[in-house]
Parts: C-alpha cells; sequence; structure tokens
C-alpha cells in the first residue's frame, strides 16, 4: 500500500537563524513522502534566501504580515496531505517523529491530534536561563500540546474549524480547546520526537517584553480553557 | 458593609482582569488561583472598572435587568463581599452624595440571572498543557496550595 502523504507546514517571520536547521530535520524523515511548505509572513530577513537553498524540496509562500494563524491557513489550502504536520521554524524533529506517529494513528484511527512529548533546549545565549532551569519540570520532556510536535489529519479541519484568521501566539491552544470542546480526541505519543528552541528572538518573550502576553496572548487561550471544561462537565 | 456611595477599583497589584463575550475573568497573579462572572457580574465587573459606586452599579443593574431593586442591592452586597473577601477589589471610600440618578428609557429589560463568582483552582492542569516559557517572568505564580478544588 501506497504509504500517505504528509504536508509539513512551517510559517515563519524573520526566521533566517534557524530555518535551515528546521528544514533539515524535515528532510531527514524516515517517513516519505511528505511535502513541504514554508509559508513567509512578511518576513524582512533572509529568510526567502534560506528557503531558496532547499527550493528542489521545499515550496515557498509568502504573504504580507499577518500573524502565524492566517499563514497556516495559507499552508493548509496550499498543500494536497491527507494528514498535516506543523513545524515552528525554530523548532527541530527527531527523524522518526512522523514515522512513529503515522504508526500510531494507523493503530489507533479515532485519535484527531497527534502530539509527541518534546524536550525544551537552550541557545548559548541563554546560558544562565537554562542553568537557573536544571532539574526544573520546564527542562525536563514535557507532555503538552506543542504545534510543532502535531499531526492531524487534514479532516479534523473539514470537521472543527480552522486557526482564528489575525490571532498571534495563541491561535493554536485555542484551536486544541475548541477542537476538544467539540468532540476531538487527543493523545501526546510519549516519546520525545520534538525539540523547541529557546532563544533571545522567541515571539513570546517578545511579547512580553512589550507587555502583550497577558492581554493579547493568555486570557484569551483561558477562556478558551474555561468553555471547554463547562462543555465537559455539563455535556 | 459598604456605604453605598463608596467605589470599589479593581486590584491592580495582584489581579489582571479582562472582559471577554460578557464574562469577565479575573486571574490572581500571586497564586494562579482564577474567577469569572458572565451575565449580570460580568456587567457588574465592567461597572467595577469604571469606577461606579454601589448605588450607581444598583441603579444601572435595575435599568438594564428585569430585576427589583432589593434583589439588585441584595445581590450587590454579597458579590462585592466576595470580590473584597477575594481581593480582587480594593474600597475607595468616597463619601460624596451621588448626583441625581436619571433614569433613560429603555425599550425593554433583560431577563435577571443572580450574579456568581466562579473561583477554579485548575490553573495547573491549562499550564500541563500549555507550559510556560521558561523565563516568563510573568507567570511566575506557585501552584495553589488547595488541591482538592480540582
Amino acid at each position: 500500500m501506497r504509504p500517505r502523504l504528509i504536508s509539513c507546514i512551517i510559517p515563519v517571520f524573520n526566521g533566517e537563524r534557524y530555518l535551515g536547521e528546521a528544514l533539515k530535520s524535515v528532510l531527514a524523515q524516515t517517513y516519505q513522502p511528505v511535502e513541504i511548505v514554508v509559508v513567509d509572513d512578511g518576513s524582512t530577513d533572509g529568510t526567502a534566501e534560506v528557503v531558496e537553498r532547499y527550493s528542489e524540496q521545499v515550496s515557498y509562500l509568502r504573504q504580507s504580515n499577518q500573524g502565524s494563524a492566517t499563514a497556516k491557513n495559507l499552508g493548509l489550502s496550499a498543500t494536497q496531505g491527507e494528514f498535516i504536520a506543523f513545524l515552528d521554524a525554530d523548532d527541530l524533529w527527531h527523524p522518526e517523529k512522523l514515522a512513529r506517529q503515522m504508526a500510531r494513528l494507523r493503530e489507533r484511527p479515532d485519535i484527531d491530534l497527534c502530539f509527541t512529548r518534546f524536550q525544551h533546549f537552550w541557545m548559548p545565549e541563554l546560558a544562565e536561563e537554562a542553568k537557573r532551569y536544571q532539574g526544573h519540570p520546564l527542562s525536563q520532556p514535557l507532555s503538552a500540546y506543542l504545534v510543532s510536535s502535531l499531526l492531524v489529519r487534514r479532516t479534523v479541519f473539514e470537521t472543527f474549524g480552522q486557526f482564528d484568521n489575525g490571532l498571534r501566539g495563541n491561535e493554536n491552544m485555542i484551536w486544541y480547546l475548541r477542537a476538544a470542546e467539540r468532540g476531538a480526541f487527543i493523545e501526546v505519543v510519549p516519546d520525545v520526537l520534538t525539540y523547541r528552541r529557546l532563544h533571545g528572538k522567541n515571539i513570546t518573550r517578545e511579547q512580553l517584553r512589550k507587555g502583550e502576553f497577558l492581554d493579547g496572548v493568555f486570557f484569551p487561550i483561558l477562556k478558551a480553557w474555561r468553555d471547554y471544561q463547562r462543555q465537559r462537565l455539563d455535556g | 458593609m459598604l456605604n453605598l456611595h463608596d467605589c470599589l477599583r479593581p486590584n491592580g497589584k495582584e489581579v489582571a482582569a479582562k472582559v471577554m463575550d460578557g464574562e469577565a475573568i479575573l486571574i490572581n497573579l500571586s497564586n494562579g488561583v482564577y474567577y469569572s462572572m458572565d451575565k449580570v457580574g460580568g456587567f457588574v465587573w465592567e461597572l467595577i472598572e469604571g469606577g461606579c459606586s454601589i448605588e450607581q452599579m444598583i441603579v444601572a443593574i435595575t435599568v438594564r435587568y428585569d430585576v427589583s431593586r432589593e434583589q439588585a442591592q441584595a445581590d450587590v452586597e454579597r458579590l462585592t463581599a466576595e470580590l473584597r473577601e477575594g481581593d480582587l477589589v480594593a474600597v475607595q471610600t468616597n463619601g460624596l452624595t451621588p448626583a441625581k440618578n436619571h433614569q433613560p428609557q429603555v425599550q425593554s429589560r433583560l431577563p435577571y440571572e443572580a450574579p456568581t463568582l466562579n473561583i477554579y483552582r485548575d490553573m495547573g492542569d491549562l499550564l500541563a498543557l500549555d507550559p510556560p516559557m521558561p523565563g516568563l517572568a510573568e507567570m511566575n505564580w506557585k501552584e495553589p496550595d488547595d488541591e482538592s478544588s480540582r
């Protein structure tokens, strides 16, 4: 039986520094076929030039800066795969990530959203922070909902809707919670197959510096969480 | 007991709050306990943010909702006591005589439900699924002591 196509969607804004490594980790996947699309959210750095180096295997789409949610939705409309995987431009995959998730989805076709455990890793400019977090739960493998670890059937978007266009930084969690509220079955594969890079330019850090995080990012997540809990408890 | 001319203010030092779709969500940043009030409660929170006195709140509620003054007053007094107990608001003693309230004509008043302050201690469950980025000082709250409410 022919392996089913996975579309890997990589939204990026000014990601020239680490995008090449992210792409290499997708190209190194033991599972094939994978179509790869980078959706450039209006970058002003050398992001396009990085993608150009991989132009034989990676497609490139560009939009004016509208946020990661819109970029992901554009990626959805431009791809063909029966399965969708997302990767943030500064994160990495283990070479067997897609293969092990596909095996799990074959075992359990009722799983709608499949995540993997992930591991934080710190860049040298954050060495002091990394030291402070030694032994802390956030430096250990985490069974959390991270978009870079997500593998999902395309039909899930038809059933539960797409990301809210225009949201920046919270569209992922809000989408998971709304899907869960509507009955989506979510599982986290226990192997650490995704690596989340911590560096000075993480978008969340930028939002914090500007005082935007709590009001603009976290409160809508908390509301979506309450809506999900209400549905779960009230039926 | 609060005087009718007293005003309440959100406790800006430790509490973050936002009203979304008429629901007020408040977070005590020191311990991660959070609260919600919707419908009449969400409206009351907006009045508190607007610096209304207790009397002005009662009047505003009776104008907007189909409820007697007595019921509105009792519920406002109960709710504000709960908000004070949770350190979510601070009292600003006014002492001034309020201006006569002009009641605008309204077409019809909305159905009334007694406002409720809901308390939640499951922030840890949410953060387990959506862990804060290491180094996020803004979310440096400790886990609530009381785990029994989960």
